[in-house]
Protein backbone atom coordinates (compact mmCIF):
# COMPACT_ATOMS: atom_id res chain seq x y z
CA UNK A 1 0.00 0.00 0.00
CA UNK A 2 2.31 2.83 1.01
CA UNK A 3 5.50 2.85 -1.26
CA UNK A 4 8.68 4.11 0.03
CA UNK A 5 9.44 7.57 -2.13
CA UNK A 6 13.18 7.45 -3.87
CA UNK A 7 13.30 10.78 -4.91
CA UNK A 8 16.64 12.09 -5.89
CA UNK A 9 18.33 14.84 -3.51
CA UNK A 10 20.74 17.48 -3.81
CA UNK A 11 24.61 16.24 -3.46
CA UNK A 12 25.34 18.39 -0.14
CA UNK A 13 21.87 17.36 1.53
CA UNK A 14 22.34 13.50 0.89
CA UNK A 15 25.80 14.03 2.01
CA UNK A 16 24.50 14.89 5.37
CA UNK A 17 21.42 12.61 5.01
CA UNK A 18 23.54 9.55 4.39
CA UNK A 19 26.10 10.26 6.86
CA UNK A 20 23.27 10.13 9.69
CA UNK A 21 21.78 6.89 8.68
CA UNK A 22 23.10 3.80 6.75
CA UNK A 23 25.40 4.94 3.15
CA UNK A 24 23.87 1.80 1.52
CA UNK A 25 20.72 3.29 0.82
CA UNK A 26 18.97 7.27 1.24
CA UNK A 27 15.13 5.72 2.36
CA UNK A 28 14.61 2.84 4.15
CA UNK A 29 11.34 1.50 5.49
CA UNK A 30 11.75 2.00 8.61
CA UNK A 31 12.73 5.69 7.85
CA UNK A 32 9.28 6.27 6.44
CA UNK A 33 7.19 5.22 9.80
CA UNK A 34 7.38 6.91 13.21
CA UNK A 35 8.64 4.50 15.69
CA UNK A 36 5.32 2.03 16.23
CA UNK A 37 6.46 2.55 20.15
CA UNK A 38 5.85 5.89 20.54
CA UNK A 39 2.26 5.50 18.76
CA UNK A 40 1.51 2.55 20.92
CA UNK A 41 2.15 4.60 24.03
CA UNK A 42 0.19 7.68 23.26
CA UNK A 43 -2.86 5.70 21.76
CA UNK A 44 -2.79 3.67 24.91
CA UNK A 45 -2.96 6.87 26.98
CA UNK A 46 -6.34 7.53 25.49
CA UNK A 47 -7.57 4.44 26.29
CA UNK A 48 -8.65 2.77 29.44
CA UNK A 49 -6.17 0.20 30.85
CA UNK A 50 -8.45 -2.69 30.62
CA UNK A 51 -8.00 -2.01 26.96
CA UNK A 52 -5.48 -3.98 24.01
CA UNK A 53 -4.91 -2.29 20.74
CA UNK A 54 -4.48 -5.10 18.00
CA UNK A 55 -0.95 -4.92 16.03
CA UNK A 56 -2.59 -4.95 13.07
CA UNK A 57 -4.32 -1.46 14.36
CA UNK A 58 -0.65 -0.20 15.48
CA UNK A 59 0.57 -1.10 11.62
CA UNK A 60 -2.28 0.77 10.24
CA UNK A 61 -1.99 4.21 12.41
CA UNK A 62 2.14 3.92 11.65
CA UNK A 63 0.84 4.35 7.93
CA UNK A 64 -1.82 6.72 8.53
CA UNK A 65 0.38 8.95 11.08
CA UNK A 66 3.15 8.90 7.19
CA UNK A 67 0.27 9.79 5.51
CA UNK A 68 -0.85 12.71 7.11
CA UNK A 69 2.78 13.96 7.62
CA UNK A 70 2.92 14.06 3.61
CA UNK A 71 -0.75 15.54 3.61
CA UNK A 72 0.12 18.64 5.34
CA UNK A 73 3.23 18.56 3.45
CA UNK A 74 1.85 18.94 0.17
CA UNK A 75 -0.88 21.19 1.23
CA UNK A 76 1.81 23.44 2.97
CA UNK A 77 4.39 22.61 -0.20
CA UNK A 78 1.50 24.14 -2.75
CA UNK A 79 0.87 27.31 -0.54
CA UNK A 80 4.66 27.40 -0.79
CA UNK A 81 4.73 27.28 -4.84
CA UNK A 82 1.82 29.67 -5.23
CA UNK A 83 4.04 32.04 -3.28
CA UNK A 84 7.51 30.85 -4.47
CA UNK A 85 8.81 30.68 -0.88
CA UNK A 86 11.15 27.43 -0.09
CA UNK A 87 10.50 27.65 3.58
CA UNK A 88 8.02 25.85 5.59
CA UNK A 89 8.11 28.29 8.36
CA UNK A 90 4.81 29.56 9.85
CA UNK A 91 2.93 28.28 6.84
CA UNK A 92 1.48 25.49 8.68
CA UNK A 93 -1.17 28.48 10.14
CA UNK A 94 -1.72 28.65 6.16
CA UNK A 95 -2.49 25.21 5.94
CA UNK A 96 -5.25 25.95 8.90
CA UNK A 97 -6.49 28.16 6.44
CA UNK A 98 -6.49 25.59 3.22
CA UNK A 99 -8.29 23.00 5.52
CA UNK A 100 -11.02 24.51 6.98
CA UNK A 101 -12.38 25.38 3.71
CA UNK A 102 -12.53 21.51 3.26
CA UNK A 103 -13.90 21.06 6.75
CA UNK A 104 -10.80 19.95 8.52
CA UNK A 105 -11.64 21.15 11.29
CA UNK A 106 -9.32 18.73 13.06
CA UNK A 107 -6.44 20.43 12.17
CA UNK A 108 -7.27 24.00 12.94
CA UNK A 109 -7.47 22.19 16.79
CA UNK A 110 -4.00 20.58 16.53
CA UNK A 111 -2.21 24.33 15.89
CA UNK A 112 -5.05 26.58 17.83
CA UNK A 113 -5.21 24.46 21.38
CA UNK B 1 25.94 37.92 -5.26
CA UNK B 2 24.84 34.85 -6.70
CA UNK B 3 28.06 32.64 -5.54
CA UNK B 4 27.90 34.27 -1.84
CA UNK B 5 24.51 33.51 -1.57
CA UNK B 6 25.42 29.53 -2.15
CA UNK B 7 27.44 28.86 0.71
CA UNK B 8 24.96 30.12 3.75
CA UNK B 9 22.19 27.83 2.53
CA UNK B 10 24.16 24.94 3.16
CA UNK B 11 25.52 25.84 6.32
CA UNK B 12 22.36 26.30 7.66
CA UNK B 13 21.11 22.90 6.93
CA UNK B 14 24.39 21.72 8.36
CA UNK B 15 23.40 23.41 11.55
CA UNK B 16 19.00 22.13 11.68
CA UNK B 17 20.59 18.31 11.24
CA UNK B 18 23.18 18.78 14.04
CA UNK B 19 20.46 20.70 16.26
CA UNK B 20 17.96 17.34 15.41
CA UNK B 21 20.63 14.54 16.26
CA UNK B 22 21.23 16.70 19.89
CA UNK B 23 17.53 17.09 20.20
CA UNK B 24 17.30 12.80 18.88
CA UNK B 25 19.81 11.98 21.56
CA UNK B 26 17.86 14.54 24.58
CA UNK B 27 14.39 12.38 23.67
CA UNK B 28 15.91 9.60 24.10
CA UNK B 29 17.48 10.15 27.37
CA UNK B 30 14.19 11.26 28.97
CA UNK B 31 11.85 8.62 27.83
CA UNK B 32 13.41 6.14 30.08
CA UNK B 33 13.78 7.67 33.50
CA UNK B 34 9.69 8.83 32.96
CA UNK B 35 8.77 5.43 32.26
CA UNK B 36 10.63 4.32 35.32
CA UNK B 37 9.07 7.07 37.70
CA UNK B 38 5.51 6.25 36.08
CA UNK B 39 4.18 9.94 36.73
CA UNK B 40 0.75 10.75 37.79
CA UNK B 41 -0.88 13.41 36.05
CA UNK B 42 -2.57 16.42 37.84
CA UNK B 43 -5.53 18.08 37.66
CA UNK B 44 -5.35 21.74 36.59
CA UNK B 45 -7.27 23.77 33.86
CA UNK B 46 -5.03 26.10 31.85
CA UNK B 47 -6.57 29.35 31.18
CA UNK B 48 -7.26 31.04 27.56
CA UNK B 49 -5.29 34.46 28.61
CA UNK B 50 -2.06 32.81 29.40
CA UNK B 51 -2.07 30.92 25.97
CA UNK B 52 -2.78 33.91 24.22
CA UNK B 53 0.29 35.96 26.19
CA UNK B 54 2.40 33.18 25.02
CA UNK B 55 1.40 32.77 21.64
CA UNK B 56 2.31 36.62 21.46
CA UNK B 57 5.62 36.14 23.08
CA UNK B 58 6.95 33.08 21.01
CA UNK B 59 7.33 35.11 17.52
CA UNK B 60 9.39 37.67 19.53
CA UNK B 61 11.71 35.12 21.18
CA UNK B 62 12.11 33.42 17.14
CA UNK B 63 12.57 36.72 16.03
CA UNK B 64 15.46 37.57 18.81
CA UNK B 65 16.65 34.38 17.50
CA UNK B 66 17.30 34.83 13.61
CA UNK B 67 18.73 37.74 14.90
CA UNK B 68 21.26 36.41 16.63
CA UNK B 69 22.47 33.33 14.38
CA UNK B 70 23.77 35.55 12.06
CA UNK B 71 26.48 37.13 14.94
CA UNK B 72 27.20 33.57 16.39
CA UNK B 73 28.35 32.43 12.78
CA UNK B 74 30.49 34.93 12.29
CA UNK B 75 32.27 33.97 16.10
CA UNK B 76 32.37 30.30 14.92
CA UNK B 77 34.00 31.23 11.60
CA UNK B 78 36.97 32.61 13.63
CA UNK B 79 36.95 30.08 16.61
CA UNK B 80 38.47 26.91 16.44
CA UNK B 81 36.17 23.64 16.65
CA UNK B 82 35.22 23.13 20.29
CA UNK B 83 34.01 26.76 20.92
CA UNK B 84 31.60 26.10 18.48
CA UNK B 85 30.35 22.60 19.65
CA UNK B 86 29.94 24.94 22.88
CA UNK B 87 27.48 27.49 21.51
CA UNK B 88 25.41 24.49 19.85
CA UNK B 89 25.07 22.78 23.13
CA UNK B 90 24.22 26.31 24.69
CA UNK B 91 21.33 26.90 21.70
CA UNK B 92 19.80 23.55 21.92
CA UNK B 93 19.42 23.75 26.31
CA UNK B 94 17.92 27.10 25.21
CA UNK B 95 15.52 25.41 23.03
CA UNK B 96 14.81 22.68 25.24
CA UNK B 97 13.97 24.51 28.28
CA UNK B 98 11.35 26.96 26.46
CA UNK B 99 10.12 23.30 24.79
CA UNK B 100 9.53 21.99 28.40
CA UNK B 101 7.92 25.48 29.54
CA UNK B 102 5.60 24.94 26.51
CA UNK B 103 4.35 21.66 26.94
CA UNK B 104 3.97 21.67 30.65
CA UNK B 105 1.41 23.82 29.85
CA UNK B 106 -0.34 22.08 27.13
CA UNK B 107 -3.81 20.17 27.86
CA UNK B 108 -4.63 16.92 27.16
CA UNK B 109 -7.56 14.78 27.55
CA UNK B 110 -8.27 13.00 30.64
CA UNK B 111 -9.16 9.25 30.49
CA UNK B 112 -13.08 8.45 31.13
CA UNK B 113 -15.94 7.81 29.01
CA UNK B 114 -16.11 8.67 25.38
CA UNK B 115 -18.75 11.39 25.98
CA UNK B 116 -16.61 13.16 28.07
CA UNK B 117 -13.81 13.29 25.62
CA UNK B 118 -15.89 14.11 23.15
CA UNK B 119 -16.88 17.21 24.84
CA UNK B 120 -13.15 17.93 26.42
CA UNK B 121 -11.76 17.47 22.83
CA UNK B 122 -14.78 19.97 21.43
CA UNK B 123 -14.48 22.47 24.34
CA UNK B 124 -10.69 22.65 24.08
CA UNK B 125 -10.38 22.11 27.85
CA UNK B 126 -8.56 19.17 29.39
CA UNK B 127 -6.21 18.08 32.39
CA UNK B 128 -2.43 19.50 32.07
CA UNK B 129 0.22 17.75 32.30
CA UNK B 130 2.32 17.21 35.60
CA UNK B 131 5.08 19.65 36.04
CA UNK B 132 7.44 18.21 33.80
CA UNK B 133 6.24 18.39 30.40
CA UNK B 134 7.36 15.93 27.91
CA UNK B 135 9.99 16.43 25.41
CA UNK B 136 8.87 15.70 21.26
CA UNK B 137 6.99 12.29 21.48
CA UNK B 138 8.93 11.06 17.91
CA UNK B 139 12.33 11.96 16.57
CA UNK B 140 12.71 15.12 14.87
CA UNK B 141 14.75 13.82 11.98
CA UNK B 142 12.44 11.18 11.23
CA UNK B 143 10.03 13.75 10.61
CA UNK B 144 12.50 15.75 8.54
CA UNK B 145 13.33 12.88 6.58
CA UNK B 146 9.57 11.88 5.85
CA UNK B 147 8.83 15.53 4.73
CA UNK B 148 11.80 15.84 2.54
CA UNK B 149 11.03 12.57 1.15
CA UNK B 150 7.72 13.99 -0.02
CA UNK B 151 9.40 17.24 -1.37
CA UNK B 152 13.27 17.04 -1.68
CA UNK B 153 13.53 20.87 -2.50
CA UNK B 154 11.46 21.95 0.46
CA UNK B 155 13.19 23.65 3.46
CA UNK B 156 12.26 22.94 6.84
CA UNK B 157 11.99 25.48 10.13
CA UNK B 158 12.75 23.72 13.78
CA UNK B 159 9.44 25.43 14.38
CA UNK B 160 7.56 23.79 11.24
CA UNK B 161 9.33 20.57 12.80
CA UNK B 162 7.70 20.98 16.02
CA UNK B 163 4.13 22.11 15.31
CA UNK B 164 4.02 19.22 13.01
CA UNK B 165 5.53 16.93 15.55
CA UNK B 166 3.14 18.07 18.01
CA UNK B 167 0.23 18.14 15.10
CA UNK B 168 0.72 14.76 15.01
CA UNK B 169 0.50 13.22 18.48
CA UNK B 170 -3.10 15.29 18.36
CA UNK B 171 -3.60 13.09 15.35
CA UNK B 172 -3.37 10.44 16.77
CA UNK B 173 -4.92 11.05 20.31
CA UNK B 174 -8.21 12.16 18.38
CA UNK B 175 -8.06 9.25 15.94
CA UNK B 176 -7.65 6.50 18.54
CA UNK B 177 -10.49 8.53 20.74
CA UNK B 178 -13.10 7.84 17.97
CA UNK B 179 -11.77 4.38 17.35
CA UNK B 180 -12.13 3.32 20.91
CA UNK B 181 -15.87 4.45 20.55
CA UNK B 182 -16.73 2.62 17.91
CA UNK B 183 -14.83 -0.58 19.84
CA UNK B 184 -16.89 0.12 22.76
CA UNK B 185 -19.99 -0.04 20.14
CA UNK B 186 -18.54 -3.74 19.31
CA UNK B 187 -18.39 -4.62 22.94
CA UNK B 188 -14.95 -5.54 22.35
CA UNK B 189 -11.65 -5.81 24.62
CA UNK B 190 -9.30 -5.45 21.98
CA UNK B 191 -8.85 -2.22 19.21
CA UNK B 192 -8.39 -3.47 15.93
CA UNK B 193 -8.57 -2.90 12.40
CA UNK B 194 -11.82 -2.66 11.16
CA UNK B 195 -12.88 -0.01 14.48
CA UNK B 196 -10.27 2.33 12.46
CA UNK B 197 -11.38 1.46 8.91
CA UNK B 198 -15.04 2.30 10.16
CA UNK B 199 -13.58 5.79 11.65
CA UNK B 200 -12.09 6.51 8.45
CA UNK B 201 -15.15 5.84 6.32
CA UNK B 202 -17.68 7.24 8.82
CA UNK B 203 -15.78 10.73 9.18
CA UNK B 204 -15.44 12.91 6.39
CA UNK B 205 -11.98 14.38 7.85
CA UNK B 206 -10.54 11.34 7.52
CA UNK B 207 -10.81 11.43 3.90
CA UNK B 208 -7.24 11.47 3.24
CA UNK B 209 -6.53 7.86 4.72
CA UNK B 210 -9.34 6.53 2.79
CA UNK B 211 -7.16 4.89 0.13
CA UNK B 212 -4.60 3.68 2.97
CA UNK B 213 -7.35 2.54 5.93
CA UNK B 214 -10.15 0.70 3.57
CA UNK B 215 -13.00 -0.93 4.95
CA UNK B 216 -12.88 -4.73 4.83
CA UNK B 217 -14.98 -6.52 1.96
CA UNK B 218 -15.69 -10.43 1.67
CA UNK B 219 -13.46 -11.78 -1.63
CA UNK B 220 -17.17 -12.87 -3.00
CA UNK B 221 -18.43 -9.25 -2.84
CA UNK B 222 -15.03 -7.78 -4.52
CA UNK B 223 -15.30 -10.43 -6.89
CA UNK B 224 -18.99 -9.47 -8.24
CA UNK B 225 -18.15 -5.68 -8.15
CA UNK B 226 -15.21 -5.77 -10.29
CA UNK B 227 -17.62 -7.98 -13.07
CA UNK B 228 -19.95 -5.52 -12.86
CA UNK B 229 -17.62 -2.73 -13.48
CA UNK B 230 -16.17 -4.96 -16.05
CA UNK B 231 -12.47 -5.63 -16.89
CA UNK B 232 -11.72 -2.12 -17.57
CA UNK B 233 -12.59 -1.32 -13.80
CA UNK B 234 -10.59 -0.05 -11.61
Amino acid sequence: MFNAPASPCGSGRGNHESSEHSPRSYFREQDCFLPIANISCIMKKMLPSNRKIAKDAKETLQECVSEFISFVTCEVSDKCQGEKRKTINDDCNRTVTVLKKEEGAFIMLFFHL
Amino acid sequence: MTSSNSPKPEKKITKNTEISKTQKKKTKNAETPKTEKKKTKNAETPKTEKKKTKNAETPKTEKKKNAEIPKIEKKKTKSAEIPLTDGKTKRDREIAKEENKKKTKKPKLSNGTSKQRDEGSKKGVAEGKGEEGKMNVFPMNRIRTMIKGEDPDMRVSQEALLAINNAVEKFLEQFSQEAYAFCVRDRKKCLSYDHLAHVVSKQRRYDFLSDFVPERVKAEDALRERSAAGTGGH
